[in-house]
């Protein structure tokens, strides 16, 4: 394992266009802990799903907001997250009702995936409002 | 992500190559709307260069998919692996579309 600080931080503006950097911030982290490869998908489609519900719903439209990413290496093998911002209280956990996986296509709305796949890769996620921020944190993976 | 285009016969088969995730699935959603509005009806996503989906890409196909059958046509999958193939099985997605090996066991299919 290369030496990193134990945790290290990055604070991009909450847009679209931080996805690809935050990203690459987070898998650094994974391989420095010598995260399996074969698994960095997982974590980046957490991530994902996270970040893009602070870009959605973070902040009203129109309004410049930023996003800060906490991350260090928990054990070889293992990382921990946490994503915050400044933006309105939102958690994502609870926003949405679960999507119903039975339905057929034409009862399925393109959307509510997100949530599902977050809780379903990362069990253990979890979100608080702290001091004006929401804090999304998880670790990864779940089962090491 | 790329987005490859061919045609056979009535179906328009589209390719996307890369990486479908929340900056790029608006534009696979559009690019199918594209072919929809003209007037496709048979539609097949050949997902055989795809290496990441994320929800908002599974989104992208549910749409377009839902706008299909709404007018009579079909989107129909195929070349799915690594993944893509999990994401759509862990959500179920792989009961609800119809998943071939093959473009071209798909497009006899539609």
């Amino acid at each position: 394992m290369s030496e990193l600080p134990a945790v290290r931080i990055l604070k991009q503006p909450a847009e679209v266009a931080s996805l690809a950097p935050l990203t690459e911030f987070v898998l650094e982290t994974a391989a420095a802990a010598s995260v399996p490869e074969d698994d960095f998908w997982k974590l980046e489609l957490v991530l994902e799903e996270i970040l893009m519900n602070v870009f959605r719903h973070g902040y009203p439209p129109g309004a410049r907001g930023e996003v800060e990413i906490h991350t260090g290496v928990m054990a070889p093998g293992r990382i921990a997250v946490e994503v915050r911002d400044w933006g309105i209280a939102f958690d994502p956990l609870t926003a949405a009702p679960p999507p119903n996986l039975s339905e057929r296509l034409e009862d399925r709305t393109p959307g509510g995936l997100g949530v599902f796949l977050t809780q379903h890769l990362s069990p253990d996620c979890s979100y608080v409002r702290v001091d004006g921020q929401n804090r999304f944190a998880f670790s990864f993976p779940q089962n090491n | 992500m790329t987005i490859e285009t061919t045609r056979s016969g009535e179906a328009v088969i589209l390719k996307p190559v890369g990486r479908m995730d929340a900056a790029s699935a608006p534009q696979f959603e559009a690019e199918c709307k594209l072919h929809i509005d003209a007037g496709c009806r048979k539609l097949v996503a050949d997902l055989s260069g795809l290496t990441y989906v994320s929800s908002l890409g599974l989104g992208s196909f549910v749409h377009a998919a839902k706008d299909l059958q709404g007018r009579g046509g079909d989107l129909v999958l195929s070349g799915m692996r690594g993944m893509v193939r999990e994401v759509f099985s862990i959500t179920k997605l792989l009961q609800v579309f119809k998943v071939y090996d093959t473009v071209e066991s798909a497009l006899a299919s539609v």
